[in-house]
């Protein structure tokens, strides 16, 4: 996690989402990507294809359903021709006679070519009138005297409907006559395109429509679930909390059930980590404590002055091993979501009591650590906790780096419109080389002697930019406290926050 | 003297010990908080030490269930885990005072002293520092013998310094704990009592460092024991 070099912190859930990464990778090779289809697809060719099969079957059923239609009328047409027909039949001598009446024969045959061409046929076989060259139909078994049957047969290259019927004459001992009546099947062909047109060319506009209804219908549908896609995608890898299921299709809501039940127990996953990570650093403490005991219990015996240098420095690696400790202590700390609740925060008040921790080891050291800042509280937006390490850490750094009888003030001013929170020290310095890097992790000014974990500034630059605010270093302003003995030595850092609205 | 030290971590433990010894003090040792219980109720001690991380029983919970016996033994926590939250529950809980680990030996020895201070003596407290005694109930200063004159408002002062031991006052803090006495203390008028006690108390060894904005405390004494850290 300390990895030397600049680099972005990682965050806890990166070593979880290279894992996820990975599986994806494994279980998705190209050609199982391709085969996969989208929810949508998959529905549209559910609900499109068939009814683009179906189409075709249903401009089939409508043409015979049109002819039969269109057979009707015509068909009854003829069925009056053959009663028209059969009454033009008389028995004279003993034998059956037809005797077409003019208006009947108009009636039938309006022009020479169009119309009803008939037969009429004595049971002896004779042609008692009409068209011999109609095709005649025999008698068998199964056909009964006065029904009417109705056949289609091609008569000289054309199309043609036939009605006949056998009807008796009255006379004992002959049989039935035959007549026939006939036409053209242009005008029931005619009739049922007509019809077929008048169904099927609705169709032509209405299936389009109908397409792009169901085609935006799912598409709609679907949004919420896309919309959804885009939310998660746009979190933070750090975000854990509960997915927002409010806008998500009933048949999701299962599912994003499932996802914010896997979220939690991910996140109760992480946050039993980080205790035990808090917890373990924690108890490092201690053996470091009894380390440092023992090594200033041997100090006290009387030790050469090479093991008194040992044992000092045993001192000095706890005490650094500690320092070393808090700062990942802070990190993790940071990461739990529970602590990173931005509020008010005061941080007049907060640099004064951040301030206060310090005095028991300024004194000890003998610098003299101040405050300064005027009696009125100073508001900004941020994290109390992180704004309280940017303020331990820099108040630490200004410490270490000044000498005994040194000066060090934490101050806190509001300038146009922000607060300024500044530590100046009357230490070495840094010089201006060297200002841009020092926030750099592991950083150290060359001839420094002082031992602190490297992180400090690195920590204090995180939580600045977390914040917003811009940090400068700068050389050290007049000060009104106690006189130094060189006032142009020093280092002061301000942290620029923006100034809260009230 | 007698100390009680409750601390799991026996390298610890041992330069505890030991080190209080080397001050002069009769030390025993336990290393969880059932025995602490237990030694709490069959011995009579002058101290406790006690580290909040122990076995079996908490160190919180030997420290409730000590107050809840109404025993006054000064008690000192050890902490790893230095947290604000941690302090001020340890404090609420009954302990005088907390040190985080890892302590200096020198910060270790003058917090026992202080404590040692408190807990002296069946009634009356004197309180010392340096070359002064301060005696708490009869609100008498002395350095040397001599009774230092004082007005009520220095004697308050001195003693809510004195008790700190070491740790700064803020001036807020000092505002109170004059105030108790009945009439208003403004902040200006603080820094005119600490001038006059700091000359009254010029040949006491007792010094009142000023921490710039924020209040007042009592320098280390130096003790003889070992060199001046």
């Amino acid at each position: 996690m300390l990895a030397a070099g600049p680099q972005a912190l990682p965050t806890t859930a990166s070593p979880q989402r290279e894992a996820i990464e990975l599986e994806y990778d494994l279980h998705t090779n190209p050609s199982e990507r391709a085969a996969r289809r989208s929810l949508l697809g998959e529905v549209l060719d559910w609900l499109l294809a068939p009814l683009f099969l179906l189409w075709p079957m249903s401009i089939a059923i409508t043409y015979v359903a049109a002819q039969d239609l269109a057979n009707v009328p015509y068909d009854l047409n003829l069925l009056n021709a053959l009663e028209v027909l059969s009454q033009q039949i008389e028995v004279e001598n003993g034998r059956p006679t037809f005797n077409l009446s003019a208006p009947a024969r108009l009636a039938l045959r309006p022009r020479e070519k169009d119309g009803i061409f008939w037969k009429v046929i004595a049971p002896s076989g004779e042609l008692l009138s009409g068209d011999a060259e109609l095709p005649t139909p025999e008698k068998t078994a199964t056909e009964n005297v006065d029904t009417v049957y109705y056949k289609n047969q091609m008569v000289r290259g054309f199309d043609v409907r036939f009605a006949y019927t056998w009807r008796t004459t009255g006379l004992r001992q002959a049989g039935p006559v035959l007549i026939v009546a006939a036409e053209s099947v242009e005008r029931r062909v005619a009739l049922a395109n007509n019809i077929i047109k008048g169904v099927i060319i609705p169709q032509f506009a209405v299936l389009p429509i109908a397409a792009l209804l169901i085609w935006f219908g799912l598409s709609r549908g679907v949004a919420p679930i896309n919309d959804l896609q885009k939310r998660l995608r746009a979190r933070k890898p750090d975000d854990l909390s509960s997915i927002d299921g409010r806008n998500v299709p009933v048949e999701i809501e299962p599912l994003v059930a499932a996802m914010n039940e896997l979220l939690a127990r991910l996140a109760s996953h992480i946050l039993a980590q980080q205790r035990f990570v808090a917890d373990a650093a924690h108890q490092l403490k201690t053996p470091l404590a009894g380390l440092r005991m023992q090594a200033e219990l041997g100090m006290r015996g009387t030790p050469s002055s090479e093991t008194l240098s040992s044992l000092n420095q045993i001192v000095a690696g706890t005490i650094r091993a500690t320092r070393l400790i808090d700062q990942l202590l802070l990190m993790a700390r940071a990461e739990n979501p529970d602590n990173i609740r931005v509020t008010t925060v005061n941080v007049r008040a907060l640099a004064q009591e951040q301030t206060q921790r310090w005095v028991d080891q300024a004194i000890a050291a003998d610098i003299d650590l101040g405050f300064e800042a005027a009696d009125t509280p100073m508001f900004i937006h941020g994290q109390a906790l992180l704004l309280a390490e940017l303020l331990n850490n820099l108040i630490d750094n200004a410490l270490r780096y000044t000498p005994a009888k040194g000066h060090v003030t934490v101050s806190v001013t509001r300038v146009a419109q922000q607060v300024i929170v500044a530590v100046q020290d009357s230490g070495q310095g840094i010089p201006a080389i060297d200002r841009e890097r020092v926030f750099d992790r592991f950083y150290r000014v060359l001839g420094t002697k002082a031992e602190g974990s490297g992180l400090g500034l690195a920590i204090v630059r995180e939580i600045a930019t977390q914040h917003g605010a811009t940090i400068h270093i700068l050389d050290p302003f007049e000060q009104a406290s106690p006189a130094q003995t060189n006032p142009q030595a020093g280092t002061r850092i301000e942290v620029r926050f923006e100034q809260m609205t009230l | 003297m007698r100390i009680l030290i409750a601390e799991d971590d026996s390298i610890l433990t041992d330069g505890l010990t030991r080190s209080l010894r080397h001050s002069g003090y009769a030390v025993d040792a336990v290393s969880d908080g059932v025995a602490a219980d237990a030694a709490l109720l069959s011995t009579e001690f002058d101290l406790l030490i006690l580290d909040l991380g122990l076995p079996r029983l908490s160190g919180l919970e030997v420290l409730s269930k000590l107050r809840a016996r109404q025993s006054r033994l000064p008690v000192l926590i050890l902490t790893a885990a230095d947290s604000i939250e941690q302090r001020v529950r340890g404090l609420d809980l009954g302990a005088d005072d907390y040190m985080a680990k890892p302590f200096s030996l020198s910060e270790l020895e003058a917090r026992v002293r202080a404590l040692a201070r408190r807990g002296a003596g069946g009634g009356s407290t004197i309180l010392r520092h340096s070359k002064l005694e301060f005696d708490q109930t009869g609100r008498v200063a002395m350095v040397g013998g001599q009774t230092l004159d004082l007005s009520a408002r220095e004697v308050s002062l001195l003693e809510i310094l004195l008790t700190r031991s070491g740790r700064m006052v803020s001036k807020t803090q000092i505002v109170e704990h004059l105030c108790e006495w009945g009439e208003e203390v403004s902040s200006n008028a603080i820094e005119v009592y600490i001038h006059r006690l700091r000359k009254k108390l010029e040949d006491s060894g007792v010094k009142i460092a000023t921490v710039r904005g924020l209040g007042y405390c009592l320098e280390r004494e130096q003790s003889t024991n070992h060199a001046p850290t």
